[in-house]
């Protein structure tokens, strides 16, 4: 080997320098968040509601729980608007008014509570865009017991990566505190994730289908949407997930 | 239970950061030494690290193949390095906005360590800017950062038999400019390449 061309050995970036990194890349690309109260003024409390995931994706941070890789499923995002980064945004999803026709476009059948209405319609993916492969469901409700977001994806998560999460929840867990509160419980003999996160609120997940393609339902209360939401007590959201298991859900 | 790259990227597509922030840490350091290796300094490098990102999210409709996230990555940092002051201009206010990079700190060793590795890099690439740059991108890829050809090929946009004969004329031309200077014949690197098919 007699080349006179000799690159250098691959560098390393340390940790630390890598989640610098990866930090200053998502502070660049996250969409700054827009206060719930100036967002309600512009749109109209209702028109926040209705919505729901679409407009939050466009103003707001994804929310996510860091733990084992866990991720909440793609929003939406508005049509027309334009990113961070002046990109245009594309939309991905399209809102139904019936639980058949949320069917007609998801790999799963779609469970809704019983007796209440989504106040925006249910927001399903539109057919070729990426959150198509997946498929991904969300709906809004109210209730006496707060506002809530329901979603409801193809998931390969099982009930061992619930407990996982859990575990792992009680460190930098959802809306980035530090100090939530988890506990699996069991709900009409199904598992279920309770996390509750003194910045993000409550929020409740469990799968169904341990077979080739479960679906994980997820039942969010945040605290800012609307602004000052009612959270409930574990029991009555559980009360809403029971509703949800026991029709198949 | 690790996401795949197809996953996590389909994920970005709709508009997931966290999601695109795990390709991140997944494909940072080579991306970061592809740039390093074409730079030659390790504090450009890194904040063309943040432009090829920006550059991948900005264009995050684009559809990919499951296995050419890395590929397509590739090409981005190769664009994004040829015409690096306009990829600059076009992320400058977001570059301005962003927290500045916390270098570590080098003991004495590393630091002599890292001024030598980004003199040989930058001999490297005085050597290579004799060949036409189409060439100097397949070269380093290739024989630099190894890629396969059919990776290579995706990342510049071409027929793998174009990046099998521009690899073949780089190699014929610097053997010409080695057999000019004096310099013996032998291999173009001194860097394994990867058997490729």
């Amino acid at each position: 080997m007699t080349d006179r061309i000799s690159f250098p050995p691959l560098l390393d970036l340390s940790p630390g320098e890598l989640q610098m990194e990866r930090e200053r890349l998502l502070s660049a690309i996250t969409p700054r968040v827009m206060p719930p109260s100036v967002l309600a003024r512009v749109l109209g409390r209702r028109a926040l509601l209705a919505g729901g995931v679409a407009v939050a994706v466009a103003v707001a941070l994804p929310i996510a729980l860091e733990n084992g890789g866990h991720h909440s499923p793609p929003r939406s995002s508005v049509p027309g608007r334009r990113g961070p980064l002046g990109e245009k945004l594309v939309p991905t999803s399209v809102s139904v008014s019936t639980v058949e026709e949320a069917d007609a476009r998801l790999p799963f059948k779609a469970v809704l509570p019983s007796d209440a209405t989504p106040t925006g319609g249910i927001q399903v993916p539109i057919a070729g865009q990426p959150t198509d492969a997946s498929g991904w469901l969300t709906a809004t409700f109210d209730s006496a017991d707060g506002s809530y977001l329901l979603s409801q994806y193809s998931s390969d998560a099982t009930v061992a990566t619930l407990q996982q999460w859990a575990a792992g929840s009680a460190e930098g867990c959802i809306g980035g505190a530090n100090n939530c509160t988890t506990e699996v419980v069991t709900e009409d003999g199904v598992h279920v994730l309770v996390v509750e996160s003194p910045v993000f609120g409550l929020r409740l997940q469990w799968i169904r289908g341990d077979g080739a393609s479960p679906v994980m339902t997820e039942l969010d209360w945040r605290r800012d949407m609307p602004a000052n939401n009612v959270i409930p007590s574990h029991e009555a959201a559980l009360a809403i997930a029971g509703d949800i298991i026991r029709q198949g859900g | 239970m690790q996401a795949s790259d197809a996953d996590l990227w389909v994920r970005s597509r709709a508009g997931d950061a966290d999601a695109f922030g795990l390709l991140f840490e997944r494909h940072a350091k080579p991306i970061y030494n592809y740039c390093f290796r074409r730079i030659g300094d390790r504090e450009s490098a890194r904040e063309m690290l943040q432009v090829v990102f920006l550059e991948a999210w900005r264009r995050r409709n684009k559809e990919l193949p499951p296995d050419k996230v890395l590929p397509w990555l590739y090409g981005i940092a190769t664009n994004v390095l040829r015409n690096q002051r306009r990829s600059e201009r076009r992320f400058a206010a977001t570059l301005r906005r962003l927290p500045a990079a916390q270098v570590e700190p080098d003991f004495a060793d590393s630091a002599a360590e890292h001024l030598d590795y980004e003199r040989q890099a930058q001999t490297a690439m005085s050597r290579l800017r004799a060949l036409p740059k189409r060439e100097q991108d397949v070269f380093v890829l290739c024989v630099a950062m190894e890629l396969p050809y059919d990776d290579a090929a995706f990342a510049l946009g071409v027929p793998i038999g174009t990046v099998r004969s521009r690899l073949s004329s780089a190699r014929a031309r610097l053997r010409e400019l080695d057999s000019a200077s004096g310099h013996e014949q032998g291999d173009s690197t001194n860097v394994q390449e990867a058997h490729q098919p």
